[in-house]
């Protein structure tokens, strides 16, 4: 019944363990994935190392290669840091970040740049047109009032009493011939009496350059008013060149500032991806550097420090148990083959060769239980039964389980007292918490003394449900208190007694799994006594509802 | 009875057949999914013996599925490695009937299926268990032997009832936790073993023959004596 | 990376400053002549202070006097601008100075 398979130091599991299925036979089992973690499928990290060992080596050739033999580094799949610099330009962050900072910057100083030039090269503009129009306005009343010669005469006013020296006018009559002003014929490029004009002007021989709009008179004549705005056209192109210059200062501020946000993007980054990529390497005790500032990425930092201590908690447990497992199963194992084998060699009749070969079968059901109840814990560590709770009344399954013992105890002769309230309401599942207090009970029972009384009490307090074992045995001294709950842990008193050193840690990984806790005293009288504490339904619902939504639980 | 076993691993096949064939059934076997279906579908059977694990395509779930989906009511006990709570749920959710895991004791397998079938066979309701000069009015809640009241606790009536019930059948302790104290898992101390021997107290000592009988390496019968 | 971002700066820069600049400069083969720069219009107003002094009740002011002096002088050595400018203001004050009384 048991499989044939498998040449490894642990023996292999038949058809697949726990949740994997298909594994073939001849391959370790798998470590649970992300033990204690919560919630279903957790997502796994590129190249995560818990996704099964592939490694044929030896355990303890890979160890010796200072390689976690159970992790081996994904082959490949995590990046280095050199890498990071080689990331395709455009799908870098930093890159992103620079560029926006960049784009942000051009698009500020261009705003700012062209306020300026409306506010000055603009204004200058805007000030000759009201001028031309003011003056119009002025010419074409005194049209109206003195028809033509009363206009030229205005025109010519204004030209002498021009101090400022940056009129044009000129006044043509239907043939285009000039009748006043300063212009020696009506140029070319005015077509329409609309628009301003920008004309280029000799004056005195030298070149100038004026805004210019034609107006349409009544008669066919027309009207040409403008400005030399020379001054303003240098002034104009002050600020152009200005405004160049400005562009490339801000290009290059712009780009040395989009450098600078990219190295200091790069700098924040590159810790925690560096301690990252050292530990998918293998190297856990890196953690990621916390600067002091308390701003976001030390808040990141200490999120990721405290899941890789969880981590790295998590494996030395899983270590621990390997270890454990290892060392506590060759004992059954090698009791049972040293049967066999002296029952091949030394065996005389066949009723002899039947009674060895049904003690190295009870030897190896119980090597059975022991993988059954190793599977139970990680099972309910792993968290995943968690989905399954629901509100339940422990109340009746204590008084079963009282009543199941009762028998055993009585037999004994241990007496076996309860104080149990009507009723226990609490979260979660009510086989994993009968199987809990069942080893509990068992314990006491087991260990107490003839003539002895084990107490079974529970009470609903303000925080939830306490269950309280109490046995008079030897109890475990104090010092031994804190290891109780590991794996294979056997105290000296229970060194004779018969038992594998897992009950205390099924208690514990159910109690943790419900979110309440097991506490483990010395029960005044002698002996021991466990309390199993269990919340209050609403608490548990609601922190199950947390927990199974939080990855990092 | 006839039996089906779905296995495809020789050595716990042949072993299992082996035993139920010593056991007085009569067995047929199919290593792989295709030919399990096949027989379990086209032949009638008292139980069937299925294995998750199989090759050809077909598992041990899809089969039972298969079955239950053509109304075919047999009673199927599930083999399997995968032991935790929800691969069992699984497997009686599909239509199983029980599970057990591997490795198991033959004696185990071997009470189950007796077990199983005997269910299978559909008594209809009983108000009265009767063996031999035992009786246990499931109404009144009262047991007599031999025409005298046996004054028993409700626990103890219940580990009574279950014993008749599968009276003439091997009832491991396994199946005694499970079915008269709901409990899934192994106590290490002998709980049950107390509880049977209370109950013989008041049920066998004081008369002369007894019903409740202990079945080595296995658990317990309860039947007429027959010497 | 610097590089792309330059010029997308730059192109974009430059099409802002473009657009602030006033285009479709018209063809003009030869820039024309403002007659209110030459000489002879210097003696135009020249001609026009002096017909206003003359007809004026009061003499002229001391400034008035300056002014169209220096303008006189100015225009007959070639500073023309300056000329006019100052001949221009003459009549200015001339003007306000009738306009006042």
């Amino acid at each position: 019944m048991l499989p044939t398979g498998g040449g490894h130091g642990l023996p292999s599991a038949p058809d697949g363990v726990g949740s994997g299925d298909g594994r073939g036979r001849g391959e370790p089992p798998p470590v649970p994935e992300t033990p204690g973690s919560a919630g279903p499928a957790t997502p796994d990290p590129a190249g995560s190392p818990l996704a099964g060992s592939q490694s044929a080596d030896s355990p303890l050739g890979a160890e010796q290669a200072g390689i976690d033999p159970e992790f081996p580094p994904a082959a490949g799949r995590h990046q280095d840091p050199d890498q990071a610099h080689r990331l395709p330009m455009f799908r870098s962050a930093g890159f992103r970040f620079a560029a926006i900072y960049a784009v942000l910057l051009a698009v500020s100083a261009g705003s700012i740049g062209y306020y300026v030039w409306w506010a000055t090269a603009g204004l200058l503009d805007r000030q000759v047109e009201a001028a031309i129009g003011t003056d119009w306005q002025g010419l074409a009343e005194r049209w109206a009032e003195r028809d033509v010669p009363g206009l030229v005469q205005t025109i010519d006013d204004r030209l002498m009493q021009n101090v400022d020296d940056d009129a044009i006018y000129l006044l043509v009559g239907p043939g285009l011939h000039p009748l006043a002003g300063n212009l020696e014929r009506w140029p070319i490029t005015v077509q329409a009496s609309g628009p301003l004009y920008e004309l280029d002007v000799s004056r005195a021989g030298i070149r100038s350059l004026a805004m210019v709009r034609s107006y349409d008179l009544p008669g066919g004549y027309h009207l040409l008013i403008g400005r030399d705005v020379q001054v303003r056209a240098q002034l104009r192109r002050l600020l152009t060149d200005a405004m160049l210059w400005a562009l490339v200062i801000l290009v290059a501020l712009a780009t040395v500032g989009a450098l600078v946000v990219r190295s200091l993007f790069r700098r924040a980054i590159a810790n925690v991806s560096a301690t990252a990529t050292a530990i998918a390497a293998g190297d856990l005790g890196q953690r990621v550097e916390i600067s002091g500032r308390g701003d976001e990425f030390d808040q990141l930092a200490e999120v990721i420090n405290d899941m890789l201590d969880r981590i790295g908690r998590l494996m030395d447990g899983v270590r621990q148990v390997s270890n454990a497992i290892a060392h506590d199963l060759r004992t059954p194992i090698t009791r049972a083959r040293t049967r066999l084998e002296d029952a091949a060699l030394h065996a005389e009749t066949t009723d002899d060769l039947r009674a060895a070969i049904e003690r190295a079968t009870q030897d190896l059901d119980g090597i059975v239980a022991v993988f059954q109840a190793l599977l139970r814990i990680a099972e309910i560590e792993a968290g995943s039964r968690r989905a399954a709770f629901t509100r339940i009344d422990v109340a009746p399954l204590l008084a079963d389980l009282a009543e199941l013992y009762g028998a055993v105890a009585e037999e004994k002769g241990i007496a076996l007292e309860t104080d149990l309230p009507g009723a226990l309401p609490t979260f979660g599942d009510s086989t994993l918490i009968q199987q809990a207090v069942a080893n509990l009970l068992d314990n006491a029972v087991k260990f107490s003394p003839a003539a002895g009384t084990v107490r079974l009490g529970a009470a609903l307090g303000p925080t939830g449900v306490a269950i309280r074992v109490a046995d008079q045995g030897p109890g475990i001294p104090a010092g031994d208190l804190d290891r109780a709950t590991q794996r294979f842990f056997r105290g000296e008193a229970a060194r004779h007694t018969p038992g594998s050193g897992l009950g205390l840690t099924l208690v514990q990984a159910v109690a943790h799994l419900h979110g309440g806790s097991l506490r483990l005293e010395a029960n005044p009288g002698g002996g021991l006594m466990a309390v199993l504490s269990l919340p209050l339904p609403e608490d548990g619902e609601q922190s199950n509802r947390d927990v199974t939504r939080s990855p990092l639980a | 009875m006839r039996i089906l076993v779905v296995e495809d691993d020789k050595d716990v096949a042949g072993f299992v057949v082996r035993g139920l064939r010593e056991a007085g059934h009569v067995v047929e076997h199919a290593d792989n999914g295709r030919d399990g279906l096949f027989l379990a579908a086209s032949e009638s059977f008292d139980a069937v013996i299925l294995d998750r694990m199989l090759p050809g395509g077909i598992d041990g779930l899809k089969i039972l599925e298969t079955l239950r989906g053509q109304k075919n009511t047999v009673p199927v006990l599930i083999l399997s490695a995968l032991a935790d709570v929800d691969e069992r749920v699984k497997g009686l959710k599909a239509g199983g009937d029980d599970y057990l895991t591997k490795p198991f004791a033959f004696a185990e397998l071997l009470a189950r299926v007796e077990a199983l079938a005997r269910r299978g066979k559909g008594e209809g309701p009983v108000t009265k268990l009767v063996v031999e000069d035992l009786e246990l009015d499931l109404l009144s809640r009262q047991v007599k032997r031999a025409g005298q009241k046996v004054d028993l606790q409700p626990r103890e009536f219940r580990l009574l009832e279950y014993l008749m019930r599968h009276a003439g059948q091997v009832v491991t302790r396994t199946m005694l936790l499970e079915g008269v104290w709901d409990y899934h898992f192994d106590p290490q101390t002998n709980v049950i073993d107390v509880h049977v021997s209370r109950l013989r107290q008041k049920v066998d000592k004081p008369f002369p023959t007894p019903l409740i009988h202990t079945v080595r390496n296995a658990g317990y019968m309860l039947r007429a004596d027959q010497v | 990376m610097a590089v792309t971002a330059s010029t997308s700066v730059l192109a974009g820069l430059a099409c802002c400053l473009a657009l602030t600049v006033p285009f479709g400069v018209p063809a003009q083969d030869a820039p024309e002549r403002v007659t209110s720069d030459t000489p002879e219009f210097c003696l135009h107003l020249l001609d026009q202070v002096s017909s206003i002094v003359r007809d004026a009740t009061a003499p002229p002011s001391a400034e008035v006097t300056n002014l169209s002096a220096e303008g006189q002088k100015m225009c007959a050595h070639g500073q023309t601008k300056g000329g006019i400018m100052r001949l221009r203001r003459a009549l200015v004050l001339l003007r306000s100075q009738d306009a006042g009384r």
